[in-house]
């Protein structure tokens, strides 16, 4: 379970995150939309712990992610793959290198078997064979499946999956979000979905929530959000009858 | 006033950052295995970028400090036969080491800066975390024992370098004999200890302050540009006020 209380984050003195409360059940999918900086990946990086809040409380299952050190949060981190806006692959390492990455750093398999491993992962994302390849000469979309095969290599049981298909052609975008469909019905992972393409992200989801400059104005099922009267949500529900 | 302040504040904030990435590197260099490959990459890296400009730096002002020292000795004793003997301490001490670690600075601090302020405005430094790697382990450690060891390397083959361009100008303007020139009686041990405890220490500052230049780096390429000149202005002042600081501590223990 995923659990945001309260949290407030500031950047030189403007909110960016102010008082929002979230909540992903286990195994649940949460789609987070808002418009550009309404504070959405800013929830993945507290989540995961790369940024701290100002004031408020996150929490992974059981552990206060807001409370803990580096070295403390290295566990919990080993329970969340994520999934970077811009990819953030390694530049200098090669694509096999790239996915292997994790699980050479935890030592958690043996060389022989992290290769295995490298080999199936790139068959899952319909990318076999390209493990000599540097990112550099991979197309956009071919980047973000390399990127879905690191952030799940060690299969971790929550998912964090920042704008996915950004900057992606629409087929593209839908291959990307069928393998997400697929690794969830696989791994039935905790996940939350950082995208602007909501007629895609609704399928994938169990729960919507919506951020508006800093502020949660909507959370709950998607039914519930297409039920909604909030203009904002309807906006992003129904973009084609928005003024 | 205020742009002062604010100037001191800043240097202020640099200065505590960089002592936290250094105090981070020596507890990984205690708790954490050292990757041996990222060691000899880097270290290839620092003496091959650095190794010409060196050189090329060093050999060009030993030939300048024994040009202008043959002048002054010729217009006042008639006599250059000594230049090498004078000169010789002076290189030893302050320019092979202090000039190897001002190059280092600019050429490899800026590098360091540049490559690890890329890797945190494109979200690697963030994909390291998430894999179990901390930056500091992973980026700065291995520059900081690559930088250890080849500083003094450097400084040697730069020392070398500024002996033998300063050899062929004294024979070439004062006619000045190599082996007259090869003089080593005003060379004392300490000298030689001085000029090494320089550039150890400037190889421990240096990648310690670029890396900290560089994790800081805030926002896309105009954030990494900031980080690069942050690095590279640090660095240097480092290396002057540490040779001022490990100079007088020298001079206090000589006399």
């Amino acid at each position: 379970m995923i659990r945001l209380c309260g949290v407030t984050k500031r950047f030189e003195g403007a909110t960016v995150l102010d008082d929002v409360s979230l909540t992903v059940p286990t195994g649940a999918t949460l789609g987070l939309v808002g418009q550009g900086g309404a504070g959405k990946s800013l929830v993945l990086k507290l989540v995961c712990g790369l940024l701290r809040p100002d004031a408020g409380q996150v929490f992974v299952d059981d552990d206060e992610v807001s409370a803990l050190d580096e070295t403390a949060l290295m566990p919990v981190r080993d329970r969340i793959g994520m999934i970077f806006q811009n990819y953030a692959l390694f530049d200098y390492l090669t694509v096999g290198e790239n996915i292997a990455f994790p699980l050479r750093q935890r030592r958690a398999a043996s060389a022989d078997e992290i290769t295995a491993r490298v080999t199936k992962r790139l068959a899952q994302v319909h990318l076999p064979g390209i493990e000599d390849r540097l990112p550099a000469e991979l197309s956009g979309g071919m980047k973000k499946r390399v990127c879905l095969a690191r952030a799940t290599i060690h299969d971790p049981p929550i998912l964090l999956c920042d704008d996915p298909t950004a900057g992606l052609d629409p087929v593209t975008t839908n291959r990307i979000f069928a393998l997400l469909k697929a690794m969830q019905v696989e791994r039935a992972a905790t996940a939350v979905i950082v995208s602007h393409d909501v007629p895609s992200l609704l399928p994938l989801c169990d729960r919507l929530a919506v951020l508006d400059r800093g502020r949660r104005v909507f959370e709950g099922t998607c039914a519930e959000a297409e039920a909604s009267a909030d203009p904002l949500v309807r906006a992003f529900l129904h973009p084609e009858v928005t003024p | 006033m205020r742009a002062l302040l604010d100037l001191l504040g800043h240097a202020i904030r640099d200065a505590r950052f960089a002592l936290t990435v250094g105090g981070r590197t020596v507890y990984y260099l205690a708790r954490a295995p050292l990757d041996r490959a990222a060691v000899w990459r880097q270290a290839f890296e620092v003496g091959n970028r650095s190794v010409l400009f060196v050189l090329l730096t060093l050999g060009f002002l030993g030939a300048i400090m024994n040009l202008q020292t043959g002048f002054q000795a010729l217009r006042l004793f008639g006599d250059a036969s000594l230049v090498g003997a004078q000169t010789m301490p002076l290189v030893l001490r302050l320019f092979g080491p202090t000039v190897t670690g001002l190059m280092v600075a600019t050429r490899v601090g800026t590098g360091i800066a540049a490559e690890v302020g890329s890797m945190v405005v494109t979200e690697q430094v963030d994909a390291l975390r998430m894999s179990g790697a901390p930056p500091v382990d992973y980026l700065v450690k291995p520059r900081f024992v690559a930088c250890i060891l080849m500083l003094p390397a450097l400084a040697v083959l730069g020392v070398t370098a500024s002996f033998v361009a300063g050899m062929a100008v004294s024979y070439g303007a004062f006619q000045v004999n190599p082996a007259t020139y090869a003089n080593f009686d005003l060379v004392r041990t300490g000298d030689v200890f001085e000029g090494l405890l320089k550039a150890l220490t400037y190889g421990a500052v240096i990648p310690i302050i670029a890396g900290a230049a560089g994790l800081s780096a805030r926002g896309g390429s105009e954030g990494v540009g900031q980080a690069t000149t942050r690095a590279v202005v640090n660095a240097s002042l480092a290396v002057i006020v540490l040779d001022f600081v490990i100079g007088g501590a020298a001079f206090v223990l000589r006399t």
